[in-house]
């Protein structure tokens, strides 16, 4: 069983054991009606059904992996972490409760695992993040004056080199920065429950939430700015 | 206030954090200073190009997975039972 400072875990924050088991009996997913579905292939799985666990890894692995892939860059970091999750799921499945969807509890498994993973993978020197906070004059104002951005959000967005810019970027920020920023502006996970998650304070999380944004967006800059080719 | 203090609290204004004194003071300075409120609208926009680019669930759910890691996934529960 994990233990984090500051006690239970609330929401629907899941936590890594200190042992480097994933602990999946803190999960309680935050409840919804969407659960009909989900309970004639939990019965399965908990009544050992082969075929049930295939469908569920068939099923449920995309989604899974793509969580996976956000949080690990390195694909068979990201494919370890999806196995590992699978394989915590069938271990705990008896202890799933039919309140909960069943997609939310593997997410939260899946996040989990990614994290173990993270911590455990030997880290490389990170660039600090330093490079993209912005300089300021004595007097407090800006030394480069931002300007708005000319291109619109529908048009980066379906812009190839727009969206490989910014994948491209979360992907090299440092792990720490791209864990908060993956699991409070994608993941959707509250500044409370990413700290529990990180074991790290709030503000922790605000600060480095705040520079990985701020990275982003410099990296978006040029080319919001039509000033990229 | 400052360019410089706006930017720190940029993310509380963001998430809605800020003391009603604090936030009334950041708002009078957006509206002084064009540059901030340029800066302020480029940083949600690029949280939420960051949101669409990176998590299209629609197509992570069509996405196939790798067959090699279903049988990976699969052989590995078999050997833990």
């Amino acid at each position: 069983m994990a233990t984090l400072p500051g006690g239970a875990l609330s929401g629907g924050a899941a936590c890594v054991s200190l042992k480097g088991m994933i602990d999946v009996s803190s999960i309680s997913p935050k409840s919804d009606n969407s659960n009909g579905a989900d309970a004639d292939l939990v019965a399965r799985l908990q009544a050992g059904d082969e075929l049930a666990f295939e469908q569920l890894v068939r099923e449920h692995g995309p989604r899974m992996l793509a969580v996976a892939r956000r949080l690990l860059p390195q694909e068979q970091d990201a494919q370890d972490a999806v196995q590992d999750a699978f394989l915590s799921a069938f271990r705990s499945i008896d202890r799933f409760q039919e309140k909960s969807k069943l997609a939310t509890w593997l997410h939260q498994i899946v996040v989990n695992a990614a994290l173990m993973k993270l911590r455990r993978r030997s880290r490389r020197p990170e660039k600090p993040l330093e490079d993209f906070t912005p300089a300021f004059h004595q007097d407090g104002r800006p030394a480069t004056t931002p300007s708005r951005w000319a291109v619109s959000f529908d048009t980066a967005v379906a812009d190839r080199e727009t969206r490989e810019v910014v994948r491209r970027g979360v992907a090299q920020l440092p792990d720490d920065y791209r864990a908060v920023l993956v699991l409070r502006d994608l993941e959707g996970y509250s500044t409370k429950e990413t700290a529990e998650l990180l074991q790290i304070s709030d503000a922790n999380v605000k600060t480095r939430l705040h520079r990985a944004r701020h990275a982003l967006r410099t990296l978006l800059d040029p080319y919001m700015n039509g000033a990229a080719s | 206030m400052k360019c410089r203090e706006c930017f720190q609290f940029i993310i509380d204004y963001v998430e809605n954090d800020l003391t009603a004194e604090v936030r009334t003071t950041f708002e009078q300075h957006l509206a002084d200073c064009q540059p901030c409120l340029d800066y302020l609208e480029s940083y949600r926009l690029s949280i939420k190009i960051g949101q669409q680019v990176c998590c299209n669930t629609e197509s992570e759910a069509l996405e196939e997975m790798p067959s090699a890691l279903i049988a990976l996934i699969l052989a590995a529960k078999k050997k833990s039972e």
